[in-house]
């Protein structure tokens, strides 16, 4: 807050007495500027003096006002009324540019055929008159001329002598003046000097002071990147830390569900009517089977992707699915291999009811725990048994390169028999035509069988009996140095190399 | 014979009533029990414009109190009188002059920081001539002190409004006149950053009223309920979670002390001068910054119960129980030279 103009701080004490009379004296002029611009018109106007007595101006009191007030009180005392205010401006500008003289207002408004019509009378204005007009009769004036001279004549001797002394002055202190300069002179010129010396002086000093500035600076902003770096490196070990941590306890996680399963499958076995030596093998068969779905699926978390970017890429097929709900009349989804359900979860966020199967049983029990419709079964079983009709949409995501060929041709046939008219087929698998898939990627998997060119996968929709087959080649790679290369043979390399590296086929059921 | 003491009263020109009203009304009340025969005397005062304020400084200036023995001041700009046996109790002088000149002139003329100069030389002059000068709180005493360097002793008054008791803890309620200074735009904006569905009734009326409403419009647990009768403001204290009070550089402010009264947090800036004195940071309520996320925050705690409202107003009402009608009376009565006589109406 700014204090500094504060009264107490700067203005001498001040007596209270005092400065309540001040007070009063001004509040009394406001009131009485107040009083005398209030609206008045014709006869109404008094032409009484300020103070407040209740007499009218006599004509030497009126010549004596300023001149704004002096035109209104002339307009007021010779005739009557207040003027107008093109006529206030007038006169008033006439008057002080010295166009007229105050007496002549008077002695014009007085003659006026409206002054003469109100006849008003004015204390003292016709001795006013009289004196005006002897003062300015030619006798008077002469007389006044005649008594200038004789006063210029007789100061004359005295006049030149003041003359004389006062150029005598002058020429005096024009000499001291002529000296001074001379001094002035030669000091500059040692000044200069000085001058010169002291500013190359402060040049080297401001020099020498930038560079200790800049080399602060570096020091400074040596510091600050290795502050930062060495945030930045604490912060990704934190994170990696963080991650790891997170995995291994996602590993734990799942060895005591599969352990969980493991002693519940046990128990049955213990179970009397359940141990007849010829369930045994079966049992045993099926545990086996289940040996390694924590392997399997700690395997899939640090190959296939984070769970929001494996559900960002499958959310392109959602306008599709709901244009075929919509079409079969709100049937439901079967998602095939739904695995972690990350499609599970994008149908239940899009309102789609959708169920999904998987063989893995950790997996079926994550999509639990996250209150996901999901089924421990193989594909092809949980296909077979749904009845004619009963499907809008049946999905595999990466799960037809697992399969032998006669598995996936009757999986086409199951699906093409679930789906009611206006429903559709999507699968979703690696994508050969990139070579790096075809090549590498794709054997990352221990448990992929064949690469499947997309043709393949298209011919054997269409063979099998669905109608419009359609192919989405999906997931190019993210390749900073990609172009748009104008050389054929460069532009087929680019995209064999960082081109699609998934395809979907979508197949899709007549009516 | 009892002693005639006159309380020097300003009557607003617009006519309006607000808390100034009632601690002259309980000013008095307090004297009479005290044994004086108090009245309250009131001269017009009128601050809407330059003229009009000198006049009023001149009518008080002006006035006659012969007849009474002792004469309490209280407002600016009563404190002007001129009288032999002159107390000054005060509440506040022409604020636009001081704390709020900043904010009430952004870019000031030649003639209002003439006419700051001249109230301030006043008031300077005016204020060493009462025996004593007390204020009502260490905002109004610390002004005095930095603007026209004089010490007053502090000494707070309760609330005149009577039957404040404790209730239930439903809503938010921000009692007061509806007015840029109160700043009850804070609350209503605080309102935004509060997911909990607690009310927040506001009571008064004023002159920024239409703005406030308009602001609140699309909030429907904000609720407006004007201007209320004693009861029911009472009633409305009685059932408050908690009381918002959050204006700029406030003198006494008695919500706080209402609020504290009727046993209820009080959440307040830590600008708002005395308020932020009174109220003491997550003991008996919150002294927030005057940002709208973080009262909204302190709402939260209190609405979602992580802090006990209960215990804060308990705090509330313990850390006021010092401040008392009696107390004012016997220190004035002391001042002006009479004994306080053991003479009390029962309670």
């Amino acid at each position: 807050m700014d204090r500094t103009d504060t009264a107490s701080a700067t203005s001498p004490k001040l007596d209270l007495d005092e400065m309540m009379e001040r007070i009063r004296a001004e509040v009394a002029e406001r009131k009485r500027q107040a009083g005398e611009a209030g609206p008045t018109n014709g006869l109404d106007v008094s032409n009484t003096v300020p103070d407040g007595t209740a007499r009218a101006l006599t004509a030497r009191e009126l010549l004596a006002l300023p001149v704004a007030e002096f035109v209104r009180a002339s307009y007021v005392a010779l005739l009557g009324r207040e003027p107008q205010p093109d006529e206030f401006t007038i006169l008033r500008d006439r008057l002080l540019v010295g166009h007229v003289g105050r007496m002549r207002v008077l002695r014009e408004f007085r003659a006026s055929r409206e002054g003469r019509a109100r006849g008003l009378h004015v204390e003292g204005l016709t001795r006013e008159f009289v004196w005006d007009r002897i003062y300015w009769s030619p006798p008077a004036k002469f007389g006044r001329l005649v008594g200038r001279v004789a006063i210029d004549t007789w100061r004359l001797p005295r006049n030149i002598r003041q003359f004389i002394a006062r150029v005598e002055t002058l020429e005096r202190r024009a000499a001291d003046a002529g000296l001074a300069i001379k001094a002035i002179h030669s000091n500059r010129a040692a000044d200069r000097q000085t001058a010169a010396a002291h500013t190359s002086q402060v040049q080297s000093e401001l020099g020498q002071l930038r560079g200790r500035t800049d080399a602060i600076n570096r020091a400074l902003s040596d510091r600050a990147r290795a502050i930062e770096g060495s945030a930045a490196r604490t912060k990704a070990e934190i994170d990696a830390q963080v991650a790891e941590i997170h995995t291994t306890l996602i590993d734990h996680w799942r060895n005591i569900v599969d352990y969980k399963l493991r002693a519940e499958a046990l128990l049955v076995t213990a179970s009397p009517e359940s141990a007849t030596a010829a369930n045994e093998p079966a049992m045993a068969r099926a545990e086996k089977a289940h040996l390694l779905d924590p392997l399997y699926l700690s395997f899939e978390d640090r190959y296939r992707g984070t769970r929001a970017d494996i559900k960002q890429r499958q959310s392109v097929f959602v306008p599709l699915v709901d244009a075929c709900v919509r079409a079969t009349g709100g049937a439901p989804v079967v998602d095939l291999g739904c695995g972690r359900g990350e499609w599970l979860e994008v149908l239940a966020e899009s309102g789609v009811a959708a169920q999904g199967y998987d063989m893995n049983r950790i997996a079926v029990e994550e999509c639990r725990k996250r209150g996901l419709d999901a089924r421990l079964g193989e594909a092809i079983e949980a296909l077979a048994v749904l009845p004619d009709k009963s499907c809008s949409v049946v999905t595999g995501f990466h799960i037809i390169e697992h399969l032998p060929f006669d598995v996936l041709v009757a999986l086409i046939d199951h699906a093409l028999r679930v789906l009611r008219p206006g429903g559709a087929i999507v699968l979703e698998t690696p994508n050969p035509a990139n070579l790096i898939v075809a090549a590498e990627r794709f054997y990352i998997d221990p448990t992929h069988r064949n690469p499947l060119p997309s043709e393949l996968t298209a011919y054997l929709l269409k063979s099998r009996g669905f109608g419009e087959i359609e192919v989405l080649p999906l997931h190019p790679v993210e390749w900073e140095s990609r172009q748009d290369y104008i050389d054929p043979m460069l532009a087929y390399l680019q995209d064999k190399l960082f081109g699609p590296q998934d395809y979907g086929v979508v197949g899709r059921k007549g009516a | 014979m009892k002693p005639r003491v006159g309380i020097l009263a300003c009557r607003s020109a617009s006519g309006e009533q607000g808390g100034a009203e009632r601690f002259f009304v309980g000013l008095r009340d307090a004297l009479l029990d005290a044994g004086a025969a108090a009245e309250i005397v009131e001269i017009d005062n009128n601050e809407s414009d330059f003229d009009q304020i000198r006049q009023s400084y001149l009518r008080f200036y002006d006035l006659n109190l012969d007849e009474f023995d002792g004469v309490i001041s209280a407002k600016a700009p009563s404190y002007v009188v001129r009288h032999r046996n002159h107390v000054c109790y005060l509440m506040h002088t022409i604020r636009v002059f001081y704390d709020m000149f900043e904010s009430a002139f952004p870019r000031p003329t030649l003639e209002v920081i003439g006419q700051r100069r001249l109230i301030h030389a006043l008031d300077t002059a005016a204020l060493q001539r009462p025996r004593r000068v007390f204020a009502i709180g260490e905002e109004v005493a610390e002004r005095l002190h930095r603007f026209n360097g004089l010490d007053a002793t502090v000494m707070r008054h309760p609330t005149s409004l009577r039957g404040l008791h404790g209730g239930s803890f439903d809503y938010l309620f921000l009692p007061g006149r509806l007015h840029r200074w109160k700043r009850t735009d804070l609350a209503i904006k605080a309102m935004r950053f509060v997911t909990a569905p607690v009310e927040l009734i506001i009571a008064g009326t004023g002159e920024d009223e239409q703005q406030f409403r308009h602001l609140a419009a699309d909030d429907s647990r904000i609720r407006f309920v004007g201007r209320v009768s004693d009861d029911a403001l009472v009633e409305l204290y009685a059932n408050a979670l908690a009381v918002i009070y959050t204006p700029q550089f406030e003198d006494l402010g008695l919500v706080t002390l209402e609020g504290f009264q009727s046993g209820k947090p009080v959440i307040t800036c830590s600008d708002s001068g005395e308020p932020a004195r009174i109220v003491e940071d997550r003991r008996s309520g919150f002294v927030c910054r005057p940002d709208p996320a973080h009262i909204g925050a302190c709402i939260e705690q209190l609405a979602y119960g992580s802090a006990d409202v209960a215990a804060m107003g308990r705090a509330g009402r313990a850390a006021i129980m010092s401040i008392r009608w009696e107390n004012v009376a016997t220190a004035l009565s002391g001042a002006l030279g009479f004994q306080s006589q053991e003479r009390r109406h029962a309670p």
